[in-house]
């Protein structure tokens, strides 16, 4: 039997919140390796920056360079062949670590504390935009990290490395754990 | 008047469809993620998934990952193609003026 008008429509809305909800999980499950690598750096890179400043240059070089390939890989692994390098995931790093050092470039921060704390908020409203399209989970992530921050950076000025190394990491470790289990 | 697909009609597989669509092609999905997102139980999600499998329109794959068994579901092109005309017979009627 034909369906009625009715019918139809309630079947299109059926489909239409699967999707969304499908579309948000695996935009999940897609994004947990990611914050959790990237947690796991944080930790390394302000943590040095808080107790070898000396090196804290050579030190995120080294982490941006890692965080670069380790992303790439992760995006190889996630994709359905497996075994092709992803441009799509590698161009991305790229762009975004382009972004970053442009606003850098214009906007001269006097101090590496400024540095470090301009890249995470803008990496949190990122996160905050992506959960308006994906999924509330990002946009709670995006927030925790902005305010996580600003925190830091106005209140614990002294302290502010450590503070992102141990707050800013292990909330990106547990933002990508809680992630992966939705 | 043309009859909708009674393997997706029904109102389980017609979510199960939806969520497999989303996924980029060849990509699996966890059987256990499948049922949260379906809201089905194990031995409803298991049945409906083997009448999508015998219409050729999802693929199930059985591994291990470490020593846990995992069973991964992923939609065929068959059964993409099935799905996106399914959607567009819905279009068709919502496009009809109604009764």
């Amino acid at each position: 039997m034909p369906l009625t008008h009715g019918e139809a429509a309630d079947a299109l809305r059926e489909i239409s919140k699967t999707e969304r909800r499908a579309f948000s999980a695996y935009g999940y499950k897609s994004a947990a390796p990611f914050l959790i690598l990237w947690g796991c750096l944080w930790l390394l890179g302000y943590g040095a920056t808080d107790l070898i400043p000396q090196f804290a240059d050579w030190v995120w070089l080294a982490i941006v360079v890692v965080g670069t390939a380790g992303s790439t890989l992760l995006g190889m692994r996630a994709s359905p062949g497996k075994t092709k390098f992803s441009w799509h995931i590698f161009s991305t790093w790229l762009a975004a670590l382009a972004a970053l050092s442009s606003i850098i470039a214009i906007m001269r921060p006097v101090s590496g504390t400024q540095i470090g704390a301009v890249i995470p908020v803008l990496v949190g409203w990122a996160y905050v935009v992506m959960g308006i399209w994906m999924g509330s989970r990002f946009t709670a992530a995006g927030l925790a990290i902005v305010a996580l921050t600003l925190f830091g950076f106005f209140l614990l000025t002294a302290h502010f490395g450590l503070w992102m190394a141990f707050i800013g990491g292990a909330t990106l470790i547990g933002t990508g754990l809680w992630l992966r289990s939705a | 008047m043309r009859q909708p697909d009674a393997v997706i009609h029904q109102p389980v597989r017609l979510k199960i469809m939806a969520a497999l669509k989303v996924l980029p092609e060849g990509e699996l999905i966890e059987f256990v993620r499948l049922k949260t997102l379906v809201g089905a139980t194990e031995g409803n999600l298991g049945a409906h998934i083997t009448t999508l499998e015998e219409a050729g329109y999802a693929s199930v794959a059985k591994d291990f990952n470490g020593k846990r068994p995992r069973t991964r579901v992923a939609l065929t092109k068959q059964g993409r193609r099935a799905f996106e005309a399914y959607v567009a017979y819905l279009r068709d009627i919502l496009d009809q003026p109604s009764a």
